[in-house]
């Protein structure tokens, strides 16, 4: 999520109510979380650990308990040519130490690949009320709702955890966009800042599974996979493409693209 | 266990050249690989694309030979 959104939500977010359940640290099984043995994507009712930086196996568990299309409990309608999706969750603090999530880091997934930022139109406190930013302490369970702006002729996919640094699908859906390699996907979007459109081709041109050109960590491999990206703009206007934040994920856990230092 | 996706450094090999950030007009293009690290049994995956401003899930499943 770009960080100008999530100063901007934090800056506009409003008080919530908690709905934190207390309780003791659950013992988990570590390895199943960090060994990626729960391949495939996950579902509604699964659970999904999410990892924080340092840490040996996930500090919260997150499922999705339902998504609900065409929304209908806010006291507003919806903006034109659009509905409302509602996302409830259910977060279980399984580290030592509190964690804190808010709306900010819950994204929908829509069926041609992009991502919905949370709205921040104000939820009912009706149960389960608005996902609390509160921190929930270790041992302790929150649950909550957050909402979506889908624009109208939009499925939906899934949903995603995304705190800027880290993502992790928690629930597809059917409509979970899904391509093969060697295909190729034509992104279209206009740059919130500049107003400049978009419009890039991006294919996986070449997969080396496992790549051995250097030594993985434990417990790990390391995947390395061909780019091309072709500006496809038809003008002669200069359009930089990043290549930052790509992330491979995979259907239960985390994992942030790796550059290896020369070392 | 690493979880940060880190900056683009760069791979320090000669056979497989990194993909770098590029100013490209129209028509052009840019190569180049990306290393991701991975669980050692895990077999399916899903790639997110974050140009600039957006983020997009590029839907894999599992590689296939």
């Amino acid at each position: 999520m770009p960080f100008a959104h999530r100063l901007t939500s934090l800056l506009l977010a409003t008080v919530i109510t908690a709905g934190t359940a207390s309780g003791a640290v659950r013992d988990i099984d570590k390895e199943k979380w960090t060994s990626g043995a729960s391949n495939g994507r996950p579902a509604v009712g699964d659970e999904v650990g999410i990892l924080s930086y340092g840490s040996d196996g996930p500090v919260a568990l997150v499922t999705v308990e339902a998504i609900h299309e065409d929304f209908d409990g806010m006291t507003s309608d919806p903006p034109a040519d659009s509905f409302y999706v509602a996302v409830d969750l259910t977060i279980e603090n399984v580290g030592a130490e509190s964690v804190t999530y808010d709306a900010n880091d819950i994204d929908l997934v829509l069926g041609d690949g992009s991502i919905l930022f949370s709205s921040l139109m104000s939820l009912p406190e009706e149960e389960p009320g608005p996902l609390s930013s509160d921190p929930v302490p270790a041992g302790d369970t929150t649950s909550g709702r957050v909402l979506f702006v889908v624009p109208d002729g939009a499925a939906v996919g899934g949903v995603v955890y995304d705190d800027y640094y880290n993502m992790a699908i928690l629930a597809a859906t059917d409509d979970f966009p899904d391509h093969a390699p060697g295909e190729t996907l034509n992104w279209t979007y206009q740059d919130v800042y500049y107003g400049e459109e978009y419009d890039l081709d991006v294919t996986i041109t070449d997969t080396i599974d496992p790549y051995d050109g250097r030594t993985a960590p434990a417990g790990s491999r390391y995947i390395a996979l061909e780019f091309t990206i072709e500006n496809a703009i038809p003008d002669d206007g200069y359009r930089v493409v990043t290549t930052t934040f790509e992330m491979l994920v995979d259907g239960n856990q985390l994992r942030g693209a790796h550059w290896p230092r020369d070392d | 266990m690493a979880t940060s996706s880190g900056g683009p450094i760069g791979l320090a090999t000669t056979d497989h050249d990194p993909l770098e950030s590029r100013r490209l007009r129209g028509g052009q293009s840019v190569t180049g690989y990306l290393i991701f690290e991975a669980p050692e049994d895990a077999t399916t995956w899903d790639l997110i694309f974050s140009p600039l401003n957006g983020s997009y899930v590029l839907g894999l499943g599992a590689f296939e030979d």
